[in-house]
């Protein structure tokens, strides 16, 4: 029974991914409730501190600091709750602790004392009130001190944090010459302040979820709010909140990845990751909806098409010629790092009539001590050059570049000359490792890695036929693919004629849409006339719309 | 499934083109010039014309029953015995169609790069890639289309301009071949060379724009025609009308004469990917309408589960004649003949039974 239901789904392919589509407005997803039920704090002190003592262990738990004292010139008893090393020792101490316990003398005594203590008595900046025990479990463990006093049922959370973190630095994978050169951190609030530096947009929204049972993980979801489509926010919210409370941990954005994308099983990446708040805001004034996450130094951008991956940060800082030429070498670089391998295996083993005479002498001649056939060959050098790139990785940077020169000797030069492979493959191998490097997101360019694999093995079998064949499967499969509703391929194939920024990049004043695929509640970028010098007639021309762009932009 | 999918009607546009062109690849611009001597290319133009008045029959049809694919219609118009039967010659037409285009294909193959592989091994490989594309739907299959049109229609015009210095004007000689009468007999009976329009009837209620329905059919033959016409000149151009119906592929010996300087030449092994590329989409846009012809006639309703049968009768099928000589035989000269009936004969009486009847869809607009 369970293989026919198998079968019966196989056989839906196609029909279940088109459920949700960003075109079809009127289709819902069930609405998230949120969990009922939540404990509420009682009148007593004393009960409330029991209460939270069985929470948090408190005797076991030594993270967990409870400082009782009293207020009111000693009529009221209180209690601070805290964890030790996530909160601020010095706020605490001035701007909690010492107003009410020194300066409280000279405030009036009437009124509900909780409401005087957060009027009058907490020189704070971020005081918020509460009524439920997980309020204050997830506050406290945030880092907020929790102040609960006798005779109310009611807490303040004082906003305390000031844990030991890393600064901000360089992104590490995401390296350009002209441009900033901020990355994003392990903490959340910076990762969101730093995007909002470069949208000072009051529509700017960033949303907050947790996600994780016992990770409690902060998610932000950020969109810019009319141009983002409501319907692209929604889906991603669903998701989000229908992943937070049914796993349990959820510690990075890579994992989060995983449990958001469409198509799981896929050799393609379907998100961005990346490293760079101005990216990220790129993306964000398009339409597209960013995810940033607390303890993650890399964000998500979703959905993702298939040519953002041959995009880089740069190629829009740097001047237009400067730019083309890089998205062109950019190009070259995942051609050749996809099917250089696989090119020499088919041409060595099939067509040996491509090669020039002379330089066919040649490599027969260099080929001749060789015992392999030269697929082993091929394979046996790649993979140890993904040993060394990985090593390189793992080795103490102390010993690193050592190891590094050890390696590239023994594998290029011994190599040779113990006669395992032959000097033309490690030109060729050497190729392939430069262009994966150049290709622009880690992700895409581990996709890259392991087709280069399958590629090898298609022409080790068919020649010019199995590339041909594994290109054409690979084109049929990301044709197929949507994220989020949006075709993987597009604005390419479905076509949308609005969006020139494909693979040559058009000047930055001649791109007057966004992407209309993510169908924008606001198309239009910049006027036409963005440098009105340039053309005086079109100055007086009222904008317009793209005509027809429903019709043109192709999901369903 | 059926109308599961909406495709653009630029994608459409494409998988069509292709569809029609791809034999430019094979043996079409050889037939032409052994049937019209140097006359060949003014016969695929009169076969054009009389191909677009046969289309117009076919538009007329899908105009009066715009959300029905034409196997619906023949079956709403005609009842269910007839429906049936016509929906089987739809499908037999695919089948055969896609099983002798995959044979003479997988031949090429093996007569340009792979001269010891298996025939078997070949179409196998080939059969994968289309159950896969026709697994994921014609949405994807158009896309894909559209994806390496522009780039395939390059690399073909380029293959054209870089053999013209081979050519001469006096291999065009003589203009009008074995004369006036030769031409327009000729271009009578293979008016088929254009029957894969037929996929416009599968695919016509899939285009989201359905004004636009007309200029995909108008365009793509359009289209289709000038580049058939043109290769079936430069074929001639070159190889003169003697030499060319001597060639067994003649646009794969047009790239192997390419020369220029030191670098460019031999290049036939790159041609290759031009070659797959062009066949894969036009063979996955048959091989579609093979299963969703058969799916439609017999009224299933998701036609996934069928791709796997009707491959293995595919297969089985391209491998039935003995020789290459003999497929293209009995695809170029015996089949040619009668197939026109299909996509043209058969819209045509439709058509009739509509007017006559004056049956027409009922729309709520």
């Amino acid at each position: 029974m369970h293989f026919w239901d198998w079968l019966r789904g196989f056989y839906q392919w196609g029909v279940k991914d088109r459920q949700f589509s960003l075109g079809n407005q009127s289709w819902q997803r069930p609405q998230y409730k949120e969990p009922e039920g939540a404990e509420s704090l009682s009148k007593s002190l004393a009960k409330n501190r029991a209460r939270l003592e069985e929470i948090f262990e408190i005797p076991l738990n030594k993270d967990v600091v409870i400082r009782e004292f009293k207020i009111f010139t000693g009529h009221l008893n209180a209690i601070l709750i805290y964890i030790d090393g996530l909160t601020d020792r010095n706020t605490q101490n001035f701007a909690i602790l010492q107003p009410l316990m020194i300066l409280e003398e000279k405030a009036e005594t009437d009124g509900e004392p909780i409401n005087l203590i957060y009027e009058r008595l907490l020189p704070e900046n971020q005081v918020v009130k509460g009524r439920k025990f997980q309020e204050i479990i997830d506050n406290v463990l945030d880092g907020s001190s929790a102040l609960l006093i006798e005779g109310s049922a009611q807490a303040l959370f004082i906003e305390t944090k000031g844990w030991e973190h890393r600064g901000i630095e360089k992104p590490s994978t995401e390296h350009v010459v002209r441009g900033p050169q901020e990355g994003f951190t392990e903490t959340f609030r910076s990762n969101t302040a730093s995007v909002r530096r470069y949208i000072k947009d009051p529509k700017l929204i960033t949303e907050i979820f947790r996600v994780g049972k016992r990770s409690n993980t902060l998610v932000g979801l950020m969109y810019i709010k009319d141009i983002a489509n409501p319907k692209l926010v929604e889906e991603v919210k669903y998701r989000i909140q229908s992943v937070s409370r049914v796993t349990d941990y959820i510690a990075e954005t890579g994992t989060l990845e995983e449990y958001l994308e469409d198509h799981p099983h896929s050799l393609i990446p379907q998100m961005l990751s990346t490293e760079r708040p101005d990216r990220m805001g790129a993306h964000l004034r398009e339409g597209f909806v960013g995810v940033v996450m607390a303890n993650s130094p890399y964000a998500l951008v979703i959905p993702t098409t298939f040519t953002i991956f041959l995009h880089a940060a740069e190629d829009y800082y740097l001047r237009w010629p400067f730019g083309n030429f890089l998205r062109f070498l950019r190009a070259v670089a995942i051609f050749s790092a996809l099917l250089l391998p696989a090119f020499y295996i088919a041409v060595i083993n099939y067509h040996q009539e491509m090669i020039p005479t002379d330089l066919l002498l040649a490599m027969t001649a260099a080929r001749e001590s060789v015992p392999f056939p030269s697929i082993i060959e091929i394979l046996f050098m790649e993979l140890s050059f993904e040993l060394i790139r990985e090593a390189g990785i793992r080795i103490p940077s102390v010993i690193g570049p050592t190891i590094g020169i050890v390696g590239a000797l023994i594998l290029g030069q011994a190599a040779v000359t113990a006669s395992i492979v032959s000097p033309i493959l490690i030109i060729v191998i050497a190729i392939t490792a430069l262009s994966s490097f150049v290709i622009p997101n880690y992700n895409a360019s581990f996709t890259i890695r392991l087709l280069r694999f399958i590629f090898v093995m298609f022409a080790g079998f068919l020649g010019f036929y199995g590339i041909a064949f594994g290109i054409f499967l690979l084109t049929l499969h990301m044709a197929s693919l949507t994220n989020f509703g949006v075709p993987f391929l597009s604005p390419i194939s479905p076509y949308q004629p609005e969006n020139k920024d494909r693979v040559i990049r058009p000047l930055n004043f001649n791109q007057p849409y966004r992407p209309v695929f993510l169908r924008p509640l606001d198309w239009i970028r910049q006027k036409d006339t963005a440098r009105p010098w340039d053309r005086p007639d079109a100055v007086e021309k009222e904008e317009t719309h793209p005509e027809g762009g429903d019709s043109s932009s192709d999901q369903s | 499934m059926k109308h599961e999918t909406k495709i653009g009607h630029r994608e459409a546009l494409t998988l069509l083109v292709f569809i029609m062109s791809g034999k430019v690849f094979l043996q079409f611009p050889r037939d032409m010039a052994s049937l019209g001597d140097g006359s060949g290319w003014i016969i695929v133009i009169l076969t054009g014309i009389l191909a677009l008045v046969g289309f117009s029959f076919l538009y007329a049809l899908i105009r009066r029953f715009p959300s029905q694919d034409i196997i619906e219609i023949c079956q709403t118009l005609t009842g269910n015995f007839i429906g049936t039967g016509a929906g089987v010659l739809f499908f037999l037409f695919f089948l055969i169609t896609t099983s002798l285009f995959l044979r003479k294909f997988a031949e090429s193959f093996i007569l340009a790069i792979l001269p010891q592989t298996p025939i078997s091994v070949i179409t196998a490989v080939f059969l994968i890639l289309l159950m896969y594309g026709v697994f994921l739907g014609i949405e994807t299959l158009s896309r894909v289309a559209w994806l390496y049109g522009p780039y395939l229609l390059g690399t073909l015009i380029i293959i054209l301009v870089f053999s013209l210095p081979n050519g001469s004007v006096l291999s065009l000689t003589p203009v009008l071949g074995k004369g006036p009468g030769s031409i327009l007999k000729n271009s009578l009976t293979h008016v088929s060379m254009f029957s894969e329009i037929l996929l416009l009837g599968l695919i016509a209620p899939l285009i989201r724009d359905k004004k636009k329905i007309f200029g995909v059919g108008f365009y793509s033959m359009g289209i289709a025609i000038i580049i058939n016409t043109l290769v079936t000149m430069v074929v001639i151009f070159v190889f003169n009308y003697a030499g060319a119906s001597e060639i067994i592929f003649p646009i794969f010996q047009l790239t192997r004469l390419i020369t220029y300087g030191e670098f460019i030449q031999r290049v036939e092994s790159i041609f290759v990917f031009l070659w797959f590329f062009a066949a894969g989409i036009e063979l996955s846009g048959l091989f579609y309408g093979t299963v969703v012809g058969f799916a439609e006639t017999f009224r299933i309703r998701n036609y996934r589960p069928l791709i796997i049968p009707i491959a293995v009768i595919c297969f089985t099928i391209s491998l039935i004649p003995p020789s290459m000589t003999d497929t293209i035989i009995l695809n170029d000269f015996v089949l040619s003949k009668i197939y026109w009936t299909i996509p043209f004969g058969i819209p045509f009486l439709l058509w009739l039974v509509a007017l006559i009847f004056n049956k027409k869809e009922q729309t709520t607009e």
